[in-house]
């Protein structure tokens, strides 16, 4: 309830902030939001500008009516990204998922330029997981179990004025594996894709995977979502259908978290305000 | 800052040597009798038994774990999700490993 009344709350200030001010959200495709349902874009919020997000995923649709579809399941990510200039964007947030804090920074190395098709980014980001360490069943237990990095290239392209796409190497760090044999650093690889169905409206894919081939972080469900967002003044509603529960670079891409048959899928949506 | 942050805090752990753990997590060919009735047995069958069980859920058997199981409410308990109320009561949440089994259980149809 109390999250029901943030969120209205905040669209009430948004949409009466949003007609007085110019609309800091860019005009092409790789701009309009910095995720595309969990992968973030190349792109930045520009100097000086705030964005807000709020992300939600529910419990598998084969819950049925009984859970409303997944509805009484819900993981939780609150997060703030912040243009310190047109290239450097930094960011913190908090999942409900492992009780993980997040903090990144995102450096834009190319893509500036109206002229340039190209993005292209390098975002690097610590994970903590906050859960009390008596869960973790370790003795003596270290501090830097919690931790996690991930560390990502983004390179993104506008096809066309209507189609932008691009692909995310990238590595995952995990401080504490299960056994001798898991690796700690798993290279991941990631695909994203944005059409524009017309001016306020996107479809969006992602597909993430690990490439940890053989290695007990192989995955046999990698994540992978569709979504459809729509743009409204100085926000932006994102609904997505995907097998991830988790919402955290660090946690989405080392684990199976459901398989991809119509019965584990499962909602969600985010909603992101710029100012 | 991030990445001197990233080298500065690296560490190359494992559970296996640091602690001595058993081995790896074994999810292959996980069904109901080799790997999750005994979880249930240990974690959980205490409270919710056969015979008056604790809320009403009884875990004592393969079809009343399915039903729990597709009730919603159990797989959220065992992994603590917000919203759930966290199981085994009073006791430490089930290791990442049990925990995965479950899921990879779960996942493959849940067989018995």
């Amino acid at each position: 309830m109390r999250n029901f009344l943030l969120l209205v709350g905040l669209f009430a200030a948004g949409v009466t902030h949003a007609q007085e001010s110019a609309n800091p959200l860019g005009a092409d495709l790789g701009h309009q939001s910095l995720r595309i349902v969990n992968q973030q874009t190349a792109a930045g919020p520009g100097e000086g500008h705030l964005e807000f997000f709020i992300q939600h995923r529910f419990g598998d649709i084969a819950q049925g009516g009984y859970n409303a579809f997944g509805f009484d399941q819900s993981q939780i990510r609150l997060g703030l990204d912040y243009g310190i200039s047109d290239r450097l964007t930094t960011g913190i947030a908090r999942s409900s998922w492992g009780k993980t804090s997040n903090a990144y920074v995102k450096y834009q190395l190319a893509g500036l330029k109206e002229s340039s098709r190209w993005d292209l980014a390098w975002l690097s980001d610590i994970s903590v997981n906050g859960e009390q360490s008596n869960i973790w069943g370790l003795d003596p237990f270290y501090p830097s179990h919690r931790l996690r990095f991930v560390h990502q290239l983004i390179v993104g392209r506008e096809w066309t004025p209507r189609f932008y796409a691009g692909i995310v190497p990238g590595v995952v760090h995990i401080n504490l594996v299960e056994t001798a044999n898991d690796p700690n650093d798993i290279p991941t690889v990631g695909a994203f894709a944005r059409y524009s169905v017309k001016p306020k409206m996107n479809l969006t894919w992602e597909a993430q995977n690990s490439l940890a081939i053989g290695s007990s972080k192989a995955l046999t469900s990698p994540p992978m979502a569709l979504g459809v967002e729509f743009i409204e003044g100085l926000h932006i509603f994102q609904l997505s259908l995907g097998n991830a529960l988790s919402m955290n670079e660090a946690y989405i891409v080392t684990s199976d978290q459901g398989a991809w048959d119509a019965s584990h899928l499962r909602l969600g949506f985010n909603i992101v305000r710029r100012w | 800052m991030l990445l001197a942050l990233s080298l500065g805090s690296c560490y190359y752990d494992n559970k296996e040597d640091m602690y001595g753990t058993s081995g790896p997590c074994d999810t292959s060919n996980v069904s109901y009798t080799t790997h999750i009735k005994p979880l249930m047995d240990q974690q959980c069958v205490g409270c919710h038994g056969a015979t008056a069980p604790s809320a009403g859920i009884s875990l004592h058997d393969y079809a009343s774990v399915l039903a729990s199981v597709n009730s919603g409410r159990f797989i959220g308990s065992v992994r603590w999700d917000v919203g759930y109320s966290p199981m085994p009561k009073g006791g430490s949440k089930w290791t990442p490993c049990q925990i995965q089994q479950l899921l990879t259980w779960y996942h493959n149809g849940m067989p018995q």
